[in-house]
């Protein structure tokens, strides 16, 4: 390094320096682009963005030099990162120029998919949405989006199909990953999102991982615990999991636990707690009704329905009687938690000298109980008062860039309003008054949700389907399933992307989009923060971002009066209109000058001021101080739910022809089906494909050697994969991991689609394969 | 040489004609904040006594409330 | 700050050079539940270093180096340079990438005899025999060092020098640039892997090696005995591998399968 280029990169340190100072000191502090310049350096220009990977939505400042993105930094002034990223972060800019990027829209000739001009394409969307309406009902349409939508993308998606079109088959793939949090909290507080934020990272004294493997997954947040820790080395971590991790291996101690067995667990927690007599009463008393509820949902194998729960009230006196069932020593048995683990636990949680925060993300989420699992960790919070306050509380992380902002938030799913619910008439009557529409127009049925999407695809219920920014024929379950059905005759598949995919491959129409800072736009992430990022590259060729595709598709229906917006302006446009629904003091959010000046900013944001924990009267401009410290509005009477919530087994567990359990997920390299991070050079060679963990003691019986061949079958699919022992992670026996980003080793044609029959996310945690032996090969 | 930078709390009101003060300074990159009376300011000097002599001259320019050091890095060339 | 530590202390708080804060390493007991041991509900929690059970080995040197052992010395700061460990230096050492140093440093007679290395290359520090810091070994489970660390037989038996660090250099640097090869060896410099590779300006620096006795990061690049082209800005950032990722130049670039996923 040259004393020229020291001097610079001293010069970026001291001011990055200065600005994360100033960032801490004083949260929200606003710098323009001058400093930006000035951290950046390397002669750049640089321009902030939230990341596109994750829901954690770290802070990156993005060197732009020629047109194009070349460089990229953590932006110090992030509240969430703190100038850190983590390596797909730092090179997620390289994301935009693969040299297979859709750049024309592509039309399906036979078995080819044939290049048309993008005007022509959208016509034929337009058309066959049209007439497929006329032909089967309006119902017969619908709309498969993501939460790596925009939040204009999901406000103009919802607006078209619940405004527009009437009906409310409209749904995303935030669906997979998070919506266990969402009718977790919904049933728990009355509303959805968390109540904390990440600055409780700065603040716990115990944090307690249910079943996130957070060094790979969510490594910023991660560091921030370490961090955490470093000042305070009494700080503790605890990683309850089903396999050993490099979490576990930072962790001060690492719990395993057998799968689906994480409910008993909790309630063994509860039950310690209650046994012990540690109950927070006071909090208890005055925030906290009990309630019960069904029991014996199902799995939503066969019913599309979701579940929509009775509740009934119930006592303290019937919630321990309830939690009889639940001594340390049984669910031991059934968890493999030693009882005096379980008792240390709820110690720890039970502690009013501590400050103890839960994280968990799919591990939680993607479960065939996932919004109970979600109930019950709010459960041991409630017991002991320690939620919505600095460094204590539950807090849901979120794998998608924008679930909470563009799918949660703005109601882009099949029962939701961007406020409110559809089979609520007031919510469907505010909703009609913003779009100006009659509100009849808004069915009050809740549509398809995803699974149950696919499954009316191949009924023929649904005729018609327009993907956007995601790739289900990688990442549904039970895949060979939901993949026959997109191919069936009589079916008109639409997918904007920006890469083929095998979802593309099935596709009638292929839109190319827009990728991330191609087109201005807006994130929210996993605490409540709108982060808005502009425009700072030209899209390839055609391509166009998903809200413009709508737009344009919307006015060949006849719908310009819904979206009149020009499109230089349009982000702007649909900003001041989405926010209309949030204006009130629960979920104001600030306006779009603040969010161009500023890394993101937290609603409810009222009076220039960010939340950071709701419900705390203390924060919340919306709680009323006359309840005492905490007021918990999202319900009618005030207080959070303590729900009675029983173990229930998985609907598949191993036995002698599947002795394995299988569970899917992320690895650090890359994010989600791997279109993008697989793309980037850097992290394709570091992790070029997928592979199944066994346990050592387990391959050493099938005779399996790491690097070898083995066929993994279930019930419903088998794939030929590369064994590794000792790799990444380390599955306890019995157990096996294979992650889902390889479209090559599609996982998913294994696993089961068995979901929350209350949230419709499936659980692709568990399900019970097989190993096969495939003769080793010579010569390698 | 050496590098450092520093938060500097300006008065009420008074940040542009901080920013322009400290602008007129040879050793001097500044940044207002668009928010609130605050600027970052990155020094660059031949010495730990010019640092010093800087550092004192900018603390006493009116309309600076305070400062705070928030990073120092003395180059060997 | 060297021999006779008890593993199992729980990791405290180091400083380097009194600002920078440095991170807290723990590693987890890895076992399906605790180790049995009665009601242990409100105990302090004991950290215990070594895993008790099943380490995934290409995992678990990650987080092991402690950090009082990147401290430095306050006493010994004015000495620092004394012995600089410079990147021509550590390839004088090595063979060829990721051959085992060699020991550049004489032996007393019980050392010779294969014992006592970890008292200094376990846990760093300055050693005042050698006026320099200790190069922390990144496995310090393996105790058989002389097994492939080749002692200099001409460096043998030296005594230990009282005249100070100037005599230790006196004796040890004139020996070393005495003896001819007794054949010659057509060994060319070998490839040496390329440091700073980057996909983009200001991206992390990817990882050029392998993990094979060389998975505790911090053991080679934090604190005062790192090389000095390859000691990281960051101690402190405890999570290495989420920034930087190994180079893995056995991959060709990503291409799609053809159409329909599985091959």
């Amino acid at each position: 390094m040259s004393v020229a280029d020291r001097r610079e990169f001293m010069k970026q340190a001291a001011a990055g320096a200065a600005a994360a100072a100033a960032a801490a000191l004083t949260p929200g502090v606003a710098f323009g682009q001058d400093l930006t310049r000035l951290i950046g350096g390397l002669g750049l220009e640089w321009k902030k963005t939230p990341c596109r990977f994750c829901g954690v939505g770290c802070g990156l400042l993005v060197g732009l030099e020629g047109g194009r993105a070349v460089a990229v930094r953590g932006d110090p002034a992030s509240p969430v990162s703190r100038g850190l990223a983590c390596v797909k972060g730092y090179h997620s800019v390289q994301a935009l120029y693969g040299r297979d990027r859709l750049t024309r829209a592509l039309v399906r000739q036979g078995d080819r998919l044939v290049q048309v001009p993008m005007e022509r394409a959208l016509d034929l969307v337009a058309r066959t949405l049209r007439e497929t309406v006329e032909a089967h009902g309006k119902d017969s349409v619908a709309m498969y989006g993501s939460g790596q939508w925009t939040i204009p993308a999901g406000y103009v998606a919802t607006k078209l199909f619940k405004g527009a079109l009437g009906t409310n088959n409209i749904d995303a793939s935030a669906r997979l990953y998070t919506a266990s949090a969402m009718t977790g909290a919904i049933s728990s507080f009355g509303l959805d999102q968390p109540m904390g934020c990440y600055e409780d990272l700065d603040h716990a004294d115990v944090f307690v991982l249910w079943g996130a493997n957070m060094a790979e997954t969510y490594p910023v947040l991660f560091s921030r615990m370490l961090e955490r820790r470093q000042r305070s080395p009494s700080v503790r971590i605890v990683d309850l999991a089903t396999r050993s991790t490099r979490t576990s291996y930072a962790s001060d101690r690492a719990l395993l636990f057998a799968p689906q067995s994480d409910l008993a667990v909790a309630n063994a927690i509860c039950h310690e707690i209650v046994a012990r007599g540690r109950v927070n009463r006071s909090f208890v008393d005055r925030h906290v009704a009990f309630r019960r509820g069904s029991t014996g949902i199902g799995y939503g194998l066969r019913d599309d329905a979701l579940v929509s729960e009775d509740e009934a009230e119930a006592s303290f006196d019937d919630y321990v009687r309830f939690l009889a069932d639940y001594s340390p020593e049984r669910v031991e048995r059934l968890s493999g938690v030693q009882a005096a683990d379980i008792r240390w636990l709820a110690s720890l949680y039970a502690d009013p000298s501590l400050r103890v925060v839960s994280l968990w993300s799919t591990g939680i989420n993607q479960h065939t109980r996932g919004s109970w699992a979600n109930n019950l960790i709010y459960n041991i919070h409630l017991l002991t008062g320690k939620i919505a306050s600095p460094g204590n509380g539950p807090l849901s992380l979120t794998d998608q860039p924008s679930a909470c902002g563009a799918v949660r938030e703005v109601g882009a799913l099949a029962h939701a309003l961007p406020r409110g619910t559809v089979a609520d008439p007031e919510d469907r009557e505010f909703a009609a008054g913003i779009w100006g529409v009659p509100s009849s127009r808004i069915d009050s049925r809740p549509g398809h949700h995803a699974l149950s999407m696919f499954r009316a695809l191949e009924r023929g219920d649904i005729r018609f389907l327009w993907v956007q920014a995601t790739n289900p024929m990688v990442t549904l379950p039970d895949l060979s399933r939901y993949r026959a059905a997109a191919r069936k005759e009589g079916r008109f598949l639409v997918v904007s992307d920006v890469y083929p995919t095998p979802t593309t491959e099935v596709a009638d129409v292929v839109l190319p989009s827009a990728l991330w800072i191609e087109e201005e736009g807006l994130f929210g992430n996993g605490e409540r923060r709108t982060q808005h990022f502009q425009q700072m590259v030209d899209a390839p060729g055609e391509a166009m971002g998903d809200t413009w595709q709508m737009i344009e598709v919307a006015r060949r229906l006849g719908h310009q009066e819904l979206f009149p917006w020009p499109r230089e302006s349009h982000v702007a446009d649909i900003w001041a209109e989405y926010t209309r629904f949030h204006d009130g003091p629960s979920h104001r959010m600030a306006l779009l000058s603040e969010l161009e000046s500023r890394p993101g900013v937290m609603w409810p944001y009222v009076d220039g001021r960010e939340t950071r924990w709701r419900y705390n009267t203390a924060h919340d401009p919306a709680a009323d101080a006359g309840r005492g410290d905490f007021h918990f509005y999202g319900n009618p009477d005030g207080r959070a739910r303590i729900w009675l919530r029983p173990f229930e087994p998985a609907p598949e567990v191993p036995d002698t022809e599947f002795p394995f359990w299988l569970e899917t997920g992320r690895v650090l390299e890359h994010w989600s089906s791997g279109v993008l991070t697989r793309r980037i050079p850097t992290l394709h060679r570091a992790m070029p494909g997928a592979y199944v963990e066994i346990n050592d003691h387990d391959a050493r019986e099938l005779g399996v050697q790491d690097g070898d061949r083995v066929r993994l079958v279930s019930r419903r699919g088998s794939i030929q994969i590369t064994a590794r022992l000792d790799h990444r992670g380390q599955p306890p026996r019995g157990h096996l991991f294979v992650p889902f980003f390889d479209e090559s080793l599609l996982i998913n044609e294994l696993t089961s689609d068995a979901h929350c029959p209350v949230s419709g996310q499936p659980d692709y945690k568990k399900c019970a394969v097989r190993v096969e032996r495939v003769a080793r090969m010579t010569g390698t | 040489m050496g590098i450092c930078s520093y938060l500097v709390i300006s008065e009420p009101g008074a940040k542009e004609s901080v920013r322009q003060r400290l602008a007129a300074m040879p050793e001097c990159e500044v940044v207002p904040s668009t928010s609130h009376d605050l600027l970052v300011l990155v020094t660059e000097t031949g010495s730990r006594t010019e640092e010093r002599s800087l550092r004192e001259r900018a603390e006493s320019l009116a309309g600076v409330h305070s400062m705070v050091l928030t990073f120092a890095e003395v180059l060997s060339q | 700050m060297n021999g006779g530590v008890d593993r199992r202390l729980p990791a405290r708080l180091a400083t380097i050079g009194g600002t920078t804060t440095l991170m807290v390493v723990a590693i987890m007991v890895l076992a399906p539940s605790a180790p049995p041991g009665g009601d242990r509900a409100g105990a302090e929690l004991e950290r215990a270093v070594v895993p008790a059970a099943s380490p995934i080995l290409a995992e678990a040197e990650v987080f092991r180096t402690l950090p009082d052992q990147l401290g430095v010395d306050p006493a010994a700061r004015p000495r620092l340079e004394a012995h600089p460990r410079s990147m021509a230096i550590y390839r004088r050492l090595r063979a060829y990438p990721g051959a085992p140093p060699r020991i550049p440093h004489s032996l007393t007679r019980e050392e010779a005899m294969g014992g006592h290395c970890n008292s200094c290359h376990e846990r760093g520090g300055f050693v005042e025999r050698f006026a320099a810091y200790a190069p922390i070994t990144p496995h310090p489970e393996r105790s058989h060092c002389l097994q492939c660390h080749v002692a200099d037989d001409r460096l043998l038996g030296l005594p230990y020098p009282d005249g100070g660090p100037d005599a230790v250099c006196a004796q040890c640097h004139v020996m070393e640039a005495s003896p001819p090869e007794l054949v010659a060896l057509d060994w060319p410099e070998p490839r040496w892997p390329a440091t700073g590779q980057v996909a983009l300006p200001g991206a992390p620096p990817a990882i050029p090696h392998d993990f094979h006795h060389r998975g505790n990061c911090l053991a080679c690049h934090g604190g005062p005995s790192a090389v000095a082209e390859i000691r990281t800005s960051h101690p402190e950032r405890a999570n290495c591998r989420q920034c930087h990722l190994p180079a893995g130049d056995q991959a060709d670039a990503y291409t799609r399968p053809g159409p329909g996923g599985s091959p």
